[in-house]
Order: C-alpha cells, then structure tokens, then sequence
C-alpha cells in the first residue's frame, strides 16, 4: 500500500514537526558556545564564531555541576531500580494470582495516579522530618519507591502473556516466584526497559520534591543545582546558563537516543492503547 | 501408566455449574478421548485432572492415590497445550530439560531422556533453535516431548491439533497414535473434533452440558448412540433427523415414545431397492463429490438433509430423485433426545 | 487457577506497593483533604476546625475563580493540539516515511528534557529583543508580541512550551496504537474501494480511538498539573495571565502559607480531575471502539 509517492509526502510534511522540535535544543547548544557580547548581538547569529569551551569551564567553576550529575545519576539509578521492582511484583500479582476484591487494590493503585504530585509534597515532607530522613538520598527516593504507573504498564503487559505457559511451567515443578522471574521477567524485557526509562527520565527530571527535601549544596541534584544558575541570572552571561543547561540535559537526552528503540517497542509490546 | 478415576466430580464457577457429577474410570494404558461441542466442560475437567483448577466436590484418584490436594507437578501427569506453551526465550533443549532441571535430575539422566525424545520425535536438528524458529508441527513435538520427559503416568492432551493445518493434524493424529503404542501411558485427550475422537481413542466420552452423555469405543458411539445428541454429534457429515410421522408413509413402523426419526447420509439411497423405506421424492440443491464418494444436499418436505452417494451417476443440482432409507439404520428418539427401540 | 499459599503470596507482592504509595500518596491526599476542613492557628500553630470556611472563602475569591478559568483554558489550548498534532505526526510517521528512526527520535527528544530545563531554553528564545523566536518572525515581516510579558500572549507562550514537550510522549502511544491495527482491516477496505481518507476516518480512527481516550486523559491531567513550565517562564504573571489552579496552590501552600485554603483549593482539584476521567471514560463507553 505504500507507494513512493505517499512515502515522499510523509518523509516533506515530517521535516515541519521535526525542524520545530530539532530547533530549540539546537540553539541551546549554539549559545552555549558563545561568548561576551556575541549572545546578545542583534541580529542574532545562530551558529556561534567558534568552538568555545570557555562557558563550560565558568560553569564547572560556578557551581559543583559534577556533584550535582552524580548526586542525580545516583537517585535516579536507585529509584528506577526501586520502581522497577515494586512494580513487577505488585503487576504479577495483579494480573495472576485470583484474591478477593483484587480490582479494588488495582483501583487503589490507579487513583493514586490521579493525586497531583504538588499536593503531597506538604505532608511528605513532615514525614520524612520526622524520620529524620531530611537531606538524605533515602528521603529523595523513599516516596517515589512504588509507581502506580509502572503498576499499570507492567500489569497490562503481563495480562498479555498466555496461561497456559504459566501452567506448563507449574506441572513441570516451577514455584509462581521462579516462573516471574525465570520466564514473566525475560519475557516482559521491552516493557519493563521501557518503564524502567520512563522511570529514570522521571526521576531525573524532579523538580519540586528534590527543592523541598534536601537543604546542603552537596544532596542537591542537576534540577536544583541549575536553579543556582537562575538565581544569578542578571550576572551571569547566557552563554554560561546554556552551557550548564546543556550539561545537566545532556545524559538523559543521550540515554533517550540510545535507548528510544526499546522505549517505543516496550510501549508497543505492552498493549497500551 | 496408572487408572484414573473420576468420583462424583462436580465444578462450578461461581454459581455456573459446569460439571455436574462425573463418574468415569479410565483404565491403565487407555487411550481416552473426551469430546463435546465447546462450553461442555470436557476442557475443565482436563485441568481438574492436572490440578489446574480445583474441585469443588468430588473425588479423582491417579493409581489408586486420591490426588485432590496435590500441585500439578505431584500428581505424575504432563499435559499438552493447545497453543503449545513453550518457553518462547529458552531453545528446544532448555524447554525440554526445564521440569528435569527443577525437579533436581542428574545431568547424565536428564541428557539421555531429552536425546531420546528428540530422537523418538524427530527433533535432533531442532534442539539449538527457539520456538519462534519452529514450524508448527515442529512446536507442536517439542510441546509432546515435553510431556514425554518428565515419564508421566498420564498424559493431558488439550486440543493438541487445533492450531494446525488440516494435512499436518492428519499427520501429527498418526504420530499421537503412533507414540501412545510406544508408551504405552494411559492418555486423557481432549478435542471438540469427533473425527479426531474416532481416529485416536480406545474409548470416547461424549460430554455435554456439564455430564458424560455416553462413554463407549468409536464404534459403540457409531452403532449404538444412547442419545439424538450422541447420534448427531459423531459421524460426519451428521445424522439427519426429522419428524417420525415424515416416515409414516413409508410404511415405517415406530417404537411407542419415538417423536424424531434419524437416519445417516450413507443409510440414504437416491435409487430406492425392494425392501428400503421409500420416503419420496426430493430436490438436489448442492452436490459436495469428494472423489470416492458425494455428499448430496436435498430438499425433501422443506427441510435440509445429506445423503452419501457413492458412484457417479450423480443428479445434477435442481433434478428430483426418489428417496430410500434402510429400515434397520434408522434410529428413533422421544421428546428429550433419548433412544428409544 | 488457585494455589494453596496464593493469598499470602499476593499480600506479600502488592504490599511494597501498596505500602508507599499508602504512605506516600493516599496519606497526604487525605491529610489535604482533613486541612481543608482547618486553619492553622498563627501564633500556637495548632489546627482549628473550621468546617467549609475555606471552600466558603475560596468559592467567593475571585483569584480562584480566574486560576480555575486559566486552568481549564490552558487545558483546552494545550490538550486540543498535543493530541492533534501527536496524531498526525504518528500518522505520518506510520505511512513509512524515509529516515522513520531519525524523525521519530527528534520527536521523542524533548521527553527527556525537564520541564525546568525546557523552560530555560525557551526563556531565552522567547526574548523579545535578543530571542531568535521573534529574529525568525522579523525575518518573515512579522514583529513578534513580548513573549512572556504580554499579559495577552504569556499563556499562549507557555502553552507552546509545554505542548512541544508533550507531543513526543502522546506520538509513542499513537504509534503503538496504528501498530496494533491488523494490517488486513485496512487491505480489506482498500479492496472494498475506499479511498486513503475514508480510510483514514472510517478504518485507522475509529480502531484508535482507545488510544485516543488514554492520550486525551493523561494529556488533559498533565495539563492541569503543569507547575515548572510556569514556575520558570512566568512566575503566574503578568497579571495573573498564567495563575493556574496549581500555581495558586502552590503561592498559597508555599509563599502565603495559608496550608488550609490552599488545602482546600488541592481537594478541587482532584475531584475535577476525576470527575474529568469519568466523563471521558463515559463518553468513552460510546465512542470507544475496542477490540
């Protein structure tokens, strides 16, 4: 059905979307590039005169930005694997194993998507002052531990593989623990890659909780620590801005590119829709 | 090999009865074929036997040993899916060498059965792919010689040729049979298909609505249906019943009860002889030739019925012929579908 | 199928789970909904029950009710063309264009940029006199608006910021969703003689439609949500133009400190955002094809 004709329409009509995409990221790593007055020139040129490390270096010096990335590498990496597996038991259990009034917990799970991130933070964080866990990479992680979306996605996915192979594993001896994750597991790979993306995008990308929970300059993550930027915004040049932005976007855009392929496929594979 | 007995055997989901009191014994080393139209609970009290699902009263002993409590994996059965159920992730030898591997088998034992299973079905060459690079005759082996490492007592067989094509399901039919004389284990097969029933089984048990119509040999079942719905449930193409009093002036006489008359396609002849009932005349409406012999559709006092016919002097479609029927192949039934002689 | 040790086995899966997200999410969603009905005290910090006092006060503040209309405008501005415009970029990116991977992954890129990132980067393409947006305009002849501080063209301004973060997220469940129609649907209407739009509305639509109502929902829920956008890009200015009803939470909870009121406004919310779900899964139940 698809002829060269509609194939070359497509491929002219994407070019729109994508330049509008492509565009500001692009010009994020130009300034970045740009020094003194160069940033602010008008008109203004898009490609910058040189390659220009120098923001960079005044970045780095500004603030810990290396602290900052490990402080996220860290948290995110913990709070993925975290979800990761919370998810996986709770979505087999759900999709598996009969309980009474088992919908009900399913329907739990679910409304909490609904609970507007800001409204917890409050009360979160009385909790985790009274736990002592202020300030500390435990309290960053410890409410995102669970995600009901990750629930969700898992639970549909695993709806979709059939009985009968859970079966055929129980008359050849395999306890429900072994076949999750000997068999579900492996068999679930794209879709648990792709929350497992989703999760630590996320996580990196928080915002309001990390501000709220941690107090020294050393706990704060990327998004934090490039409020340090904003802050200082009349004195510091742009070009210095763009290069810590740039910094602080780039592993996550990386890990996106690298790993979109799995993302898509697993979004596919999960029968979401 | 062990019998298997089924005791008062009751399910039910929920309020919905699907088994409503099976008792059936299956000897040691029998071929036993459950068959039924789909919903009769011939597939559900499989997985009761495998322990699958549980009882909700009732009694089922393998050799003798109640099993009601039991895991599936304890009960000394294997079973064979519909859609195969293998590992899609681990190659033919690790599907096959899974049970062996959880049950904690030596390396040297679980080698040698696997290499013999292959060899007995062909699979030597397959045992390096994955199951996505099967064919479905080949996935449908590998599924069986799953079953047949793990040395069973019994096997399940769950509508094992239904996601085949109809040349392979004549083939693997063979290969089951085949296999079973090898063997030698007892055998529960479940199929909707009666010609697979006939071909396959020492004995079938005809199930309907939750209960075992009639348990008897192929031929049993041909000959002597105890019911309308045995009687037209085996045999292909299916017996055609009408109104007794259609035969009345034929000069048939019926048995007290009788309210339906049914007869085969083959007791049916387009070129009545001296002692056949003669049933009059009827209207071709479509001729179905198969080689050695035809199905011939006619229309005979508004209703649809199938006669065979062997030869070739075949009506053509629109043509009238005059029906007979053997007398002695024609079996009545009273209000409620049961035989009456 | 049941198995003894099941019930056990299931309370011991679901109970990580469960657990946080009791602890963390459905505990402080009830502790907003206590605050809402008190006040906390100035001077001993003690809560005082105040019954609907500050759903009273709320319901006459005529900040609320502009916050609550910014929201639902915002929605409409930013889920209408996100869903449409993921639409038709899953559509094109379904009719098998050259370089599918490289469009796909520049759609997908803004995904994983924060929304406090974005903001950044879009700050300073919004300036009205070194920004390269309204350069571009000049360009064309056209002068650009001050951006961000046009009290007319601010919550336009981030409405397109955060529509270009979304799109990326909607065209993945789009795709998934064209993908999983069968192909033969589509050949079948082909050899029945319709053509690739009645196609389009009578075939691909109509099987999609599940897909659709998942994407409207999240969509329509983000956009009730959006806070670092705003945050960034215009404080809630100019004039209250982009005040939503999460940013006014947010300047009530965090900078006016009235915890009751704002715990009030948090109750609010969550209902229209639920009440929002069902009505589009009733709408749904209509509309929706599956299957």
């Amino acid at each position: 059905m698809d002829n060269r004709r509609t194939r070359i329409i497509a491929t002219l009509l994407l070019c729109i979307p994508a330049l509008l995409h492509f565009a500001p990221i692009f010009y994020l790593v130009c300034m970045s590039f740009k020094v003194g007055g160069e940033a602010i020139q008008y008109p203004p040129k898009l490609l910058p005169e040189a390659l220009n490390f120098a923001n960079y270096h005044a970045a780095l010096e500004m603030a810990p930005l290396t602290r900052f990335l490990l402080n996220s590498v860290v948290v995110s990496t913990l709070m993925m694997l975290i979800q990761v597996v919370t998810s996986i038991l709770a979505a087999y259990a759900l999709a598996r194993i009969e309980f009474p009034k088992k919908e009900w917990v399913l329907g739990f799970i679910l409304m909490t998507m609904f609970v507007p991130g800001e409204v917890v933070i409050i009360p979160n964080y009385f909790t985790m002052a009274s736990w002592d866990w202020l300030n500390t990479y435990r309290g960053l992680i410890a409410p995102y531990a669970a995600s009901g979306f990750g629930v969700f996605l898992l639970y549909q996915f695993f709806r979709t593989v059939p009985k009968e192979l859970e079966e055929a594993a129980l008359i050849d001896g395999c306890s429900r623990m072994r076949f999750l994750f000997q068999i579900m597991v492996p068999l679930a790979m794209p879709a648990i890659l792709a929350f497992a993306l989703y999760s630590f995008v996320n996580s990196w990308n928080q915002y309001l909780w990390p501000l709220v929970v941690t107090q020294s300059t050393e706990m704060q993550t990327a998004q934090i620590g490039l409020g340090m930027f904003r802050s200082q915004n009349e004195s510091t040049s742009w070009g210095v801005v763009m290069a810590a932005t740039t910094l602080l976007v780039a592993p996550t855009v990386v890990l996106f590119v690298a790993t979109q392929k799995h993302f898509v496929r697993g979004i596919t594979m999960s029968g979401m829709k | 090999m062990a019998k298997v007995d089924f005791k008062q055997v009751k399910k039910s989901f929920g309020d919905r009865p699907i088994l409503k009191g099976i008792d059936l014994t299956i000897g040691s080393g029998e071929f036993l074929v459950l068959v039924g139209p789909s919903g009769c609970g011939k597939s559900t009290l499989l997985r009761l036997l495998a322990g699958l699902e549980e009882l909700t009263s009732g009694e089922i002993e393998i050799g003798g040993r109640s099993v009601g409590g039991l895991p599936p994996t304890e009960r000394g059965i294997a079973m064979v899916f519909q859609n195969y159920a293998l590992y899609p992730h681990m190659t033919v030898r690790q599907n096959l060498e899974f049970g062996l591997k959880l049950a904690k088998t030596s390396e040297a034992e679980m080698k040698r059965r696997v290499d013999d299973a292959a060899k007995l079905l062909g699979l030597e060459d397959q045992l390096s792919k994955k199951p996505g690079q099967l064919s479905g005759g080949q996935k449908q082996r590998v599924a069986m010689g799953r079953a047949m490492v793990r040395d069973p007592k019994v096997f399940l067989f769950d509508e094992p040729l239904s996601n085949l094509d109809a040349q392979l399901r004549v083939r693997m039919r063979a290969e089951i049979s085949l296999l079973h004389q090898r063997v030698k284990s007892t055998v529960v097969y479940v199929t909707h298909d009666q010609v697979e029933a006939m071909t396959l089984a020492d004995r079938i048990a005809v199930m309907n609505g939750g209960v075992v119509e009639q348990l008897g040999t192929p031929l049993e079942l041909y000959n002597d249906p105890h019911t309308q719905f045995v009687a037209q449930f085996i045999g292909t193409p299916s017996m055609n019943v009408v109104p007794k009093d259609w035969l009345s002036g034929a000069g048939a006489s019926f048995p007290a009860g009788a309210v339906n008359a049914g007869f085969r396609p083959e007791a049916i002849t387009l070129v009545p002889s001296g002692q056949d009932l003669k049933l009059g005349s009827a209207e071709v409406v479509l001729v179905e030739p198969l080689g050695s012999t035809n199905y011939v559709h006619l229309r005979w006092n508004d209703t649809l019925i199938v006669a065979e016919h062997r030869g070739t002097n075949v009506k053509a479609i629109g043509e009238k012929c005059d029906l007979g029927v053997n007398a002695s192949a024609v079996y009545w039934f009273d209000g409620q579908g049961k035989r009456v002689r | 199928m049941k198995f003894k040790g099941d019930k056990p086995l299931f309370v011991g899966l679901v109970l990580p789970t469960v657990a946080i997200l009791t602890a963390f999410v459905a505990y402080p969603a009830l502790r907003s909904l206590y605050l809402a009905f008190h006040e906390v005290e100035p001077f001993s910090q003690g809560l005082a029950y105040v019954g609907f006092d500050n759903f009273k006060s709320l319901l006459s503040s005529a900040d609320f009710w502009s916050s609550l209309k910014v929201s639902l405008y915002f929605a409409v501005i930013t889920v209408v063309p996100a869903v449409v415009l993921s639409l038709l970029a899953a559509l094109l990116l379904d009719a098998n264009p050259f370089f599918r991977g490289l469009w796909r992954t520049i759609l997908l890129l803004p995904v994983s940029i924060s929304s406090a990132m974005a903001a950044m980067l879009w700050i300073f393409l919004f300036n009205p006199t070194a920004g390269y947006l309204n350069y571009v305009l000049d360009v064309i002849g056209v002068t650009g608006p001050n951006w961000l501080a046009d009290p007319r063209w601010a919550i336009y301004s981030v409405a397109l910021v955060t529509v270009w973060k979304e799109i990326g997220f909607n065209v993945i469940f789009f795709m998934a969703g064209l993908s999983s129609i069968p192909k033969d649907v589509n050949e079948a209407a082909w050899i029945d003689g319709a053509s690739s739009w009645r196609r389009l509305f009578s075939i691909t639509l109509p099987l999609i439609s599940p897909t659709m109502l998942f994407v409207t929902v999240v969509s329509l829920i983000n956009s009730f949500q959006v806070f670092g956008q705003i945050h960034i890009l215009t404080g809630g200015g100019p004039a209250g133009e982009t005040t939503t009803l999460v940013y006014q939470l947010y300047q009530d909870a965090f900078v006016n400190f009235r915890t009751g009121f704002a715990s009030a406004q948090a109750v609010i919310l969550f209902a229209l955002l639920m009440g929002a779900t069902v009505v589009q899964f009733q709408v749904a139940k209509k509309r929706v094809h599956y299957g």
